[in-house]
């Protein structure tokens, strides 16, 4: 038998910008047991929340996370809606599909841009970014800030957008297909990317459900599941149906999050489509008494708020559980028998946000 | 009240978990809550995006059971738990040893409601005190 040898992965690694450790322990090359660990930045936000009045909880939950603020603000707005009775107007979930779908759309793309400089491929990395920009243009353009967009609010949305920005919208997200078109051929055909990811950091079925994960890493272990399904703003209006693919390896988990950048697109233009006009906001009244449950669908997957109001501006208790709390766990599955050089690609593969788990 | 939610004891929780597991639930997550004199956990399983949640009250000096021995993906949440409220969980399968989010240095068990915080912004070293 080999010796066993303990290699800590991170906190500070080239291929995580963010601070996870990953305690390895190894058999010469090969992975025998993962362990991960963080903790490193804890912001304490879910104390933070029960201190502030509710509705300011709006902005600080938006600043759990620079790729998907909008999704966060979502959840727990429609979290304190469920709690007080709150009908939001029509225009403003289709609204708020916009901008959710905006999110998971420039997060896909980063995601891919990561995925290939950790390839080594920077021209790949740096054409995906390139045009990922123009998504945060988008962005800036409806709502003046690029990444914490702040118009979600607690019975609509804050602001309107015009039907020619609408146009523009459109216009943009023809310009960005045609640029993912390109990216794609290159994800599907590359010999390097496939012979990386295909059959490394397996997570079968079985275990994808055991270690609860969520998102594209449950989706690529060819489990149909996906919370906009249950229809939550104005998805249940438009024609949805999960991405799924049965590889349950890397290459599973990055052909799903592909595929998701264009039904994003398709859902965009849907929500465009089909928008009826109208009031964007209903004035919310009183404080919330009671709890609620709320799932939204993230770009790493599910996220989870749990709010209690006691009848009072501040809130008895707001529990956040982000996607990658839960893929996190899957890791401890995924990586032993692999090579220390596979490590990186497979930690990648669950699109891993620690400004979230760090909430 | 939340949806589809029950009450379970400390002695029927492993139990009950494992009925949930057999039946292909996911844990979705659990929430610890501070009542004072008691901790509420609630359990989310999620099969097909309908939730089955149980709820859990015991004193706050009770030991209760870890569920990672039906369900081993809860031990990021259990530690969590343990960590921020105190809560004494025994026997989870991986075991931080209370040094998962906090350290030595930090605030210990920052969810309490007996904890107090005062203001990020205006703590003399820039962190919560």
């Amino acid at each position: 038998m080999s010796r066993q040898t303990v290699v800590p992965f991170g906190p500070q690694h080239p291929v995580l910008p963010e601070p996870i450790q990953l305690k390895l322990t190894l058999e010469d090359e090969r992975v025998v047991s993962a362990l991960p660990a963080f903790g490193y930045c804890h912001r304490g936000i879910e104390k933070a929340g029960e201190l502030n009045e509710f509705p300011q909880n709006v902005f600080l939950v938006e600043r759990i996370c620079g790729i998907c603020s909008f999704i966060h603000a979502l959840c727990y707005c429609q979290g304190i809606e469920k709690i007080m009775g709150v009908e939001v107007p029509e225009r403003a979930k289709f609204l708020r599909v916009i901008w959710g779908e905006l999110h998971r759309l420039h997060s896909h793309l980063l995601w891919i841009g990561l995925l290939a400089d950790a390839f080594g491929f920077e021209s790949l990395f740096m054409q995906t970014w390139r045009f990922r920009e123009k998504v945060m243009d988008v962005l800036e353009k409806t709502c003046g800030s690029r990444v914490i967009i702040s118009t979600c609010t607690i019975g609509g949305v804050r602001r309107d957008i015009s039907d020619e920005l609408l146009s523009e919208i459109l216009a943009t997200l023809k310009d960005v297909e045609r640029h993912l078109d390109q990216v794609t051929h290159v994800i599907e055909k590359d010999y390097t990317i496939r012979k990386r990811c295909i059959g490394v950091g397996i997570l079968t079925k079985e275990q994808a459900i055991a270690f609860g994960a969520v998102g594209p890493t449950l989706r690529g272990s060819g489990i149909a599941q996906d919370v906009r399904m249950t229809g939550y703003a104005a998805y249940g209006q438009l024609k949805f149906e999960p991405v799924v693919e049965n590889g349950c390896d890397s290459y599973a988990r990055a052909l799903v999050r592909v595929r998701e950048s264009y039904q994003a697109i398709d859902l965009v233009r849907q929500a465009i489509d089909k928008m009826p006009s109208g009031e964007i906001a209903v004035k919310v009244r009183g404080n919330p008494n009671g709890e609620a449950v709320m799932r939204v669908e993230q770009p790493r997957g599910e996220l989870v708020y749990y709010i209690k109001g006691n009848g009072t501006k501040n809130l008895e208790r707001l529990r956040v559980r982000t996607p990658t709390y839960q893929n996190a766990a899957t890791l401890v599955a995924m990586l032993p028998g692999m090579t220390l050089a596979d490590v990186p690609v497979i930690a990648l593969s669950i699109d891993p946000c620690f400004s979230c788990t760090e909430r | 009240m939340i949806e589809n939610e029950r009450m379970v004891t400390p002695d029927e929780l492993v139990a009950e978990v494992k009925k949930l597991v057999d039946a292909g639930y996911r844990l979705a997550t659990a929430t610890c809550v501070d009542l004072g004199e008691n901790f509420e956990i609630i359990y989310h399983f999620d099969k097909d995006l309908t939730l089955q949640n149980l709820r859990m009250v015991f004193p706050k000096d009770a030991e209760v059971p870890s569920i990672t021995g039906v369900y081993l993906g809860a031990f990021l949440i259990e530690n969590e738990m343990k960590e921020m409220f105190g809560a004494k969980i025994t026997g989870i399968a991986i075991d931080y040893g209370g040094k998962l989010l906090v350290t030595d240095e930090t605030l210990q068990t920052p969810l309490l409601k007996s904890v107090q915080v005062t203001s990020v912004a205006t703590s003399p070293n820039g962190g919560a005190q």
